[in-house]
This record gives C-alpha cells, sequence and structure tokens, in this order.
C-alpha cells in the first residue's frame, strides 16, 4: 500500500477542461457584451441622425429668417451663416421685376448640421420662402414732410419741390413735380420765404394722415437692434464708393456743421438742430425725431428730402434759412440703403 | 510488469462524475447567462427597431404637412389626413394670354408629372385656389426659351435655364400676372391602419390620395392618432368637417409604438412620440 504524500502528477492531456470552460464563458459574454454595444450605438446613431435632421431644418429655417430680418441694401447672391453648430447657406435668384419700387425674390437655404461623431454623414436640409424686395421703403412726396401743425419757410429759406435730378441721372426714378412742404394744419412763405412745389404747401389734416403717406417705418429704423451702416460713428465719405448711400443713425439730439456732411440716409432719433453758420450740405434723405427752429443765420442745404416728427406730432416748425431741393436720384438711391426684403405670405416650402 | 497504482494515468470515478458535475454546473452557467443575454439582446433589437419605426412615422408626417397651405387640407380624420402639399413654388415672371412662363425652382432636376396632383394660384392675400390637374395638361416646354422670356423682365436665369418652364392653361381669376405665385401640390394621403405584416398592431400607411397606400412604420398602437388645432374657441379636433378644414392651423401626431418583450413576463416595450406640426402656409 502506497504512502506517498506528495500530489499526484498531472498528465499532460489531463488538465484545463474548467479553464477551457470558462474560456467558453468569458468568450460568451464578450459576444453577448459586444451585440449589446452594436444594438445600441444603432439605434443611438439613429437617434443622433433624426435629431441632426431636425437640426439641419431648424438650421435652414433660421438662415431664412435671419436673411430675410436683416437683409438691407441689395440682394447678394450668396450669403453664409453659422447657427448654432450648424451652416446656412442662402441663396438668392431674381424671378421678376415688378416695378420700379419691387421685385420679387426667391431665397432659398440649405441647411447643413454634422455631427462631430459622424462628420462623414451630414444632415441636410432645404427651405425655399418667396421675398418681395423693397427697393424704396417709402413715399416722398415733397422735399418737406413733417408733422408740424405749421410750417413757415421765412427770410433766407428757400424749398423747392421741383426734381433737381438732371434727365437720365436715375432712370426709373419717381418724377417731379412734388409738393412743396407736407404738414398737418398750415403751410405758409412769409418774409421772403420760398416755397416751390405743385401744390406749395399740402396740408393732411392730421398727424396719422402725414405719416401714412410716407409710409416709412420710424419705429424700426430709429430702434437700436436695426441694422444701419454707422451708429453713433461717422463715415470718412471719401474712401467709400462714390455711388454708396449709407445708413447713418445718431441716437438723441444732432447738430451737424459742415464736416458732417456727405450723403445717404441720417437717422436722428431726437431733435435735429441746424446751427447759425453750420454750413451743412447733404444728399439722401435725413429722418429726423424732431426739429428744432433754424435761424437766419442757420446756412445748410439739404438735396433730397427731409421727413421729419413721424413718432409723435411735432408743434410748428420755422426755417429762416436753409435750401431744400427735391432730388429723385438722391432720394431714390438713399431709399436704396434701406431696401428689405419682405416675405410673401405662404409661400415656404421644404424639399424633400 | 505490473504498474503501481499511482503510475497509473486516467480518472477514478470520483473525479469523473466531479468533473461531470462541474462542467454541467458551468454549460448551464453559460446557456443561462446566454439566454438572458439573447433575451436582453432581442428586446433591445426590438426596442431599437419600435424607436425607428416610430421616429420614422413622426418625421414622414411632419416633413409633409409642414408646407400645407389653407386649404390644402382635404380629410381630416383622428386616423388619417389627406393634404396638398407643396411640389414646388414657382414665381411667374411673364404672362402671354394663356401662356404662362416662370421660374420652378428644382434645382434643375426637373418635375416628374406622376407627382403632380394639380396646381394652385395665390391670392393677395396670400390664400391658395386649388385645381387638379395633370402634369401633362399644364407642362408646354421648359429650358432656353422660357428663360429668355424671363430674362426680359429681369429674371435671373444664370445657371438656372432648366428651371424655367412654360406652362399652358392655368386657369386664375384675376388672370395670372408677374410676381403670382403657382404652386405644383400631390395629393397625398396618411392613414393609421391595421399592419400588413402584423396583423395586431397598427402602421401608418401613405400614398397618393386615392391610390394605393404603402406601409411605412409598423408597431403602432390603436391609440395612435391625428388632432386638428382650429383657432379660438375651438381649439384641438379629433376631426374636422366640411369646410372647417381650411381654418385648420396645426396639426398633432401622436405615434404611440409598442411591442411584445422577449422577456417572460415582462410588459411589452413601448414608445411614444408626438409632433405638433404649425401649418406654415396657412393665414
Amino acid at each position: 500500500m502506497s504512502t506517498d504524500p506528495s500530489p499526484r502528477p498531472v498528465a499532460p492531456d489531463q488538465g484545463g477542461f474548467a479553464l477551457a470552460m470558462v474560456v467558453l464563458l468569458l468568450f460568451a459574454i464578450a459576444v453577448a457584451g459586444a451585440t449589446g454595444y452594436q444594438v445600441v450605438s444603432t439605434e443611438a446613431f439613429q437617434a443622433q441622425q433624426s435629431a441632426e435632421l431636425g437640426q439641419a431644418l431648424a438650421v435652414a429655417q433660421g438662415g431664412l429668417e435671419w436673411f430675410i430680418g436683416a437683409q438691407r441694401g441689395f440682394v447678394p447672391d450668396t450669403t453664409t451663416f453659422n447657427i448654432n453648430g450648424g451652416t446656412a447657406v442662402i441663396t438668392t435668384r431674381k424671378v421678376a421685376t415688378l416695378s420700379n419700387e419691387e421685385d420679387l425674390y426667391l431665397v432659398r437655404s440649405e441647411g447643413t448640421f454634422t455631427d462631430r461623431r459622424y462628420p462623414q454623414i451630414p444632415a441636410v436640409r432645404v427651405a425655399s420662402q418667396y421675398v418681395a424686395y423693397k427697393k424704396v421703403p417709402f413715399n416722398i412726396i415733397a422735399p418737406v414732410v413733417t408733422t408740424s401743425n405749421r410750417v413757415r419757410v421765412m427770410q433766407y429759406g428757400d424749398v423747392n419741390g421741383m426734381d433737381h435730378a438732371y434727365a437720365g441721372q436715375c432712370p426709373g426714378a419717381p418724377t417731379a413735380p412734388e409738393a412743396g412742404v407736407v404738414a398737418r394744419s398750415n403751410v405758409q412763405a412769409v418774409g421772403g420765404g420760398v416755397i416751390s412745389g405743385n401744390p406749395a404747401g399740402l396740408t393732411l389734416g392730421n398727424f396719422a394722415n402725414v405719416v401714412d403717406s410716407v409710409g416709412l417705418a420710424w419705429d424700426v429704423y430709429r430702434d437700436p437692434t436695426f441694422p444701419v451702416d454707422f451708429d453713433g460713428t461717422w463715415p470718412n465719405f471719401a474712401s467709400i464708393p462714390s455711388d454708396s448711400f449709407p445708413v447713418i443713425r445718431r441716437t438723441g439730439n444732432f447738430s451737424p456743421n459742415w464736416t458732417r456732411s456727405g450723403r445717404g440716409v441720417l437717422i436722428v432719433t431726437g431733435t435735429l438742430i441746424i446751427p447759425d453758420f453750420s454750413f451743412w450740405y447733404w444728399n439722401g434723405i435725413v429722418v429726423a425725431g424732431d426739429l428744432q427752429d433754424v435761424g437766419q443765420w442757420g446756412f445748410w442745404t439739404l438735396e433730397g428730402a427731409l421727413v421729419a416728427g413721424q413718432g409723435a406730432a411735432m408743434s410748428n416748425w420755422d426755417m429762416e434759412n436753409g435750401n431744400i431741393d427735391y432730388h429723385s436720384c438722391y432720394v431714390r438711391w438713399a431709399g436704396y440703403s434701406l431696401a428689405h426684403l419682405s416675405r410673401v405670405p405662404n409661400s415656404w416650402w421644404e424639399e424633400w | 510488469m505490473r504498474r503501481s497504482s499511482s503510475d497509473r494515468l486516467g480518472f477514478t470515478l470520483v473525479e469523473a462524475l466531479v468533473a461531470m458535475l462541474l462542467s454541467t454546473l458551468v454549460v448551464g452557467l453559460v446557456t443561462s447567462v446566454f439566454l438572458v443575454q439573447n433575451e436582453f439582446y432581442s428586446d433591445a433589437v426590438k426596442k431599437s427597431a419600435l424607436h425607428e419605426s416610430v421616429r420614422g412615422a413622426v418625421t414622414l408626417v411632419s416633413s409633409q404637412l409642414r408646407g400645407v397651405a389653407s386649404g390644402g387640407i382635404v380629410e381630416a380624420e383622428a386616423d388619417s389626413v389627406t393634404y396638398r402639399t407643396p411640389l414646388v413654388i414657382g414665381g411667374v415672371c411673364a404672362v402671354n394670354a394663356a401662356e404662362t412662363y416662370l421660374l420652378l425652382p428644382m434645382n434643375g432636376e426637373g418635375i416628374d408629372g406622376a407627382d403632380v396632383s394639380g396646381y394652385a394660384v395665390q391670392d393677395d392675400t396670400g390664400t391658395w385656389t386649388f385645381t387638379a390637374a395633370t402634369w401633362a395638361s399644364l407642362y408646354h416646354s421648359s429650358g432656353a426659351t422660357p428663360a429668355q422670356t424671363c430674362a426680359l423682365v429681369g429674371a435671373d436665369t444664370t445657371r438656372a435655364l432648366a428651371d424655367f418652364y412654360r406652362l399652358d392653361g392655368l386657369g386664375a381669376s384675376p388672370p395670372l400676372q408677374p410676381g403670382d405665385l403657382v404652386m405644383l401640390y400631390r395629393e397625398m394621403t396618411l392613414r393609421l391602419g391595421t399592419s400588413g405584416l402584423d396583423s395586431v398592431s397598427t402602421a401608418l400607411f401613405t400614398g397618393p390620395a386615392g391610390g394605393t397606400l404603402t406601409e411605412f412604420a409598423s408597431g403602432l398602437t390603436p391609440g395612435s392618432s391625428f388632432q386638428y388645432l382650429l383657432p379660438h374657441p375651438d381649439y384641438w379636433k379629433n376631426r374636422v368637417p366640411g369646410g372647417n378644414k381650411d381654418r385648420i392651423l396645426s396639426i398633432r401626431f401622436s405615434a404611440y409604438g409598442a411591442v411584445p418583450s422577449s422577456r417572460v413576463g415582462r410588459d411589452s416595450l413601448t414608445f411614444n412620440l408626438t409632433a405638433t406640426v404649425p401649418l406654415r402656409n396657412v393665414n
């Protein structure tokens, strides 16, 4: 009888059965885990794709809204916006010229949204919309349009509603004659002052009628969020193209001197004050919240038009010096700078 | 010569029994784990398919209905909606008697006549008037000649010659003029019904109105439905009969999905999604 206490030697073909089973078990768990991960990641991918398509549409729509809302002046062929991690490429196409004041455009927005995890599969959605391009977004019926109860042009003051643009200077522009001065109740040329026009003085009875006759979006223009070319700053007219009529906004009262001469659309949210001996001249449109009387030494010249008191009815306004001459081309070119897009209702669709 | 017992290779009976017992336990454990994993996997696959189905249904409904204009809802029921969705909206650039020259922006891809159910013309208030017509009855020509006509009135035809068309016989009162808009629409139906793949579940079918509908998404439950938002004081309605259809502002689609779980005794797998789709072209 053997009494050897040492372990019995294991033959090479005897070991490893349990180990093989453990390996098998681990393999089964790994396979199950991998397939589970595959399912979950596929589901995540599908959900992500769906969310990306929604994002892409939101980007396309956001770009469309942004472009239509913010575009001023000439309509560019292509514009790109980066919105919330996506890109909206806006393309425009003119469909027809409807009148001297209005064109029909198609605006197409292609929104692309790419998830960083799947950059090779960007989601793309396209939305389109028709818009009217309002080239001259107001109606100037006289070189001076105010909501003043009474306007008096006195002494050296001269307002002329006859068009100072020469023939062919800007084909298609509205033609003179225009009225001279528009007010609520009373227009007078006294003590040497001159008003020329047809009629020289036009009274529209009340504030609303004067405002409606112009159709100018004063509340929009005076809003600080309304985009202008120069807000509180002043352009160097020598360095900008000679045919550009920039939009300049001065918040509060503004008292220009000759160094502030130039062209374009000047928006004064407060009162326009013409000081004595200013020798200020302006080609284009001046839109002011109110006007201070111009004294007999207030030398100044405006070729274009002056619109004032669109936000609240003015009292009386006297102009003892200065020249205001209607100029259809300057009015038109200044108007182009405020040209904007207006959506044609119910003309949106999505490519799919 | 006889070898001693300590030198002999092989198993004793006890060893064999223990090995068999252990291997049975291990195999049982592996099988159990595998079966459980398989059920989880099966549920995950089912749930994934359900999510895809429900999400696809909601996406389809949203994209189809979003561009519908007032007057574009033909039928508004709890289980179906028939609508006229814009295929493309064209801008008229010139009109010569019955000839209408317009831009139909299709990126040069042309228009599949089979998609066109008719056309609609917009009036000054932005309201569309729909007329059933075939593309063959409207189409005259496209390309350079219509583009040339449009270019005369200022249309930008650069790299878009193929998108300019001459259509004939577009009836409108008052007659069309430059700047008017013309919509080519397709009339489609979305319907909830018994799935052809799984008779106990509901599916979303889509296709041309009056034609054969195709099953698009299955795995829904009968609780899925359409609802319609009307202006105050009506609010949400399950169905909108008659002329009130033109007053619909939004359509809500509730997709409720459910599939049986692979795991015994477990509740069904569910996934619900609701989308409210404002009709963008409604006044």
